[in-house]
């Protein structure tokens, strides 16, 4: 082998080296990100809790001189939609959607998540309530729950927080 | 310059370089080791604020109970006001389950007039807090039969 060739192997080499070095540095910063196993486990807990929880909040409508829970405005807005509550907060439809709200802006809303409220019976959409989190984002994480109604049909409500 | 000391030369540079590189890689390991371990750090402290909010949600002393019933995720008003008075006055004991930690309960809907309950307050010297964990959760009021929409707030200070 000539001297010339024996110095280009050298120069090769050092940029092996090199180039191995960035590499392995590259690598070393991508597997030593934080991993979020807390991070996820906490909004795990927050999402899949979310929606059970609120079903069984008792609200202002008052139905036979009892407060109504969620769930219980859910079923009447499904079967009796007209039927109103009898301490004049209008029907059982607009007292679900006024305390879903509440609930929804006092939470996720005013910790800036973004996320969407969905309750329907198949097509049929009962409320909805979205904030920065509409059909086109791609990453999201879904939970969804279905609630029987005594009229025997499934409400299916959906939580998507982006 | 002789062709020898040339090659010395050459030599004394190229090992430069490496020594330079060696150098470079160290203090990147170094620091991506200290990043590291802070992550480490506010990871724990995570981890242990989840454990907290998890262990406070099923802890006997709140939980609501219906004929010996337990109820998930539930925990019973009255138990919690006076779980204030307790957690106080046995801080010795409830530090060994809750540690560094802020823990408070804030009604959400229906709403009171005291919206936020303090259950447990770290009382010693802390520097910094991690990010808050929020458990959704009911707040049973026996009395007046209301079911409240509440969220518990676990702080863990370090």
């Amino acid at each position: 082998m000539k001297k010339a060739q024996m110095e280009i192997m050298g120069l090769l080499v050092i940029v092996i080296l090199i180039m191995l070095f960035i590499f392995f540095s590259f690598l070393f910063r991508t597997t030593s990100s934080p991993s979020e196993i807390a991070t996820d486990f906490s909004n795990t807990q927050l999402i899949s809790s979310f929606t059970p929880t609120m079903l069984e909040t008792t609200t202002d409508c008052v139905f036979a001189r009892n407060n109504e829970t969620i769930s219980g405005l859910l079923n009447t807005c499904v079967t009796n939609s007209a039927r109103a509550c009898s301490n004049d907060v209008g029907t059982a439809c607009v007292a679900l959607n006024n305390s879903i709200e509440k609930i929804l802006e006092n939470t996720l809303e005013e910790w800036g998540i973004s996320y969407s409220f969905n309750a329907s019976i198949g097509p049929n959409q009962i409320t909805y309530f979205e904030s920065g989190c509409n059909q086109s984002v791609r990453n999201f994480r879904l939970e969804t729950l279905i609630q029987p109604t005594s009229a025997g049909n499934n409400v299916r409500l959906d939580l998507k927080v982006c | 310059m002789k062709k020898a000391q040339i090659q010395s030369m050459e030599s004394i540079v190229v090992l430069i370089i490496v020594t330079i590189m060696l150098v470079i890689g160290i203090i990147f390991f170094s620091n991506f080791q200290g990043q590291d371990s802070e992550r480490m750090l506010d990871q724990e402290r995570e981890l242990n604020a989840v454990s907290v909010a998890l262990q406070m949600i099923n802890l006997e002393e709140l939980r609501c109970s219906t004929a010996t019933i337990r109820t998930e995720r539930c925990v019973d008003k009255l138990k919690l006001n006076a779980f204030v008075g307790i957690s106080n006055s046995n801080y010795d004991f409830y530090f060994d389950k809750f540690g560094n930690t802020n823990i408070s309960i804030q009604l959400i809907h229906p709403k009171l007039e005291e919206e936020k309950i303090h259950i447990y307050s770290y009382t010693g010297n802390f520097t910094s807090a991690s990010i808050h964990t929020f458990i959704p959760l009911t707040v049973f009021d026996p009395i007046n039969n209301v079911r409240h929409f509440a969220i518990m707030e676990v702080r863990a200070l370090s």
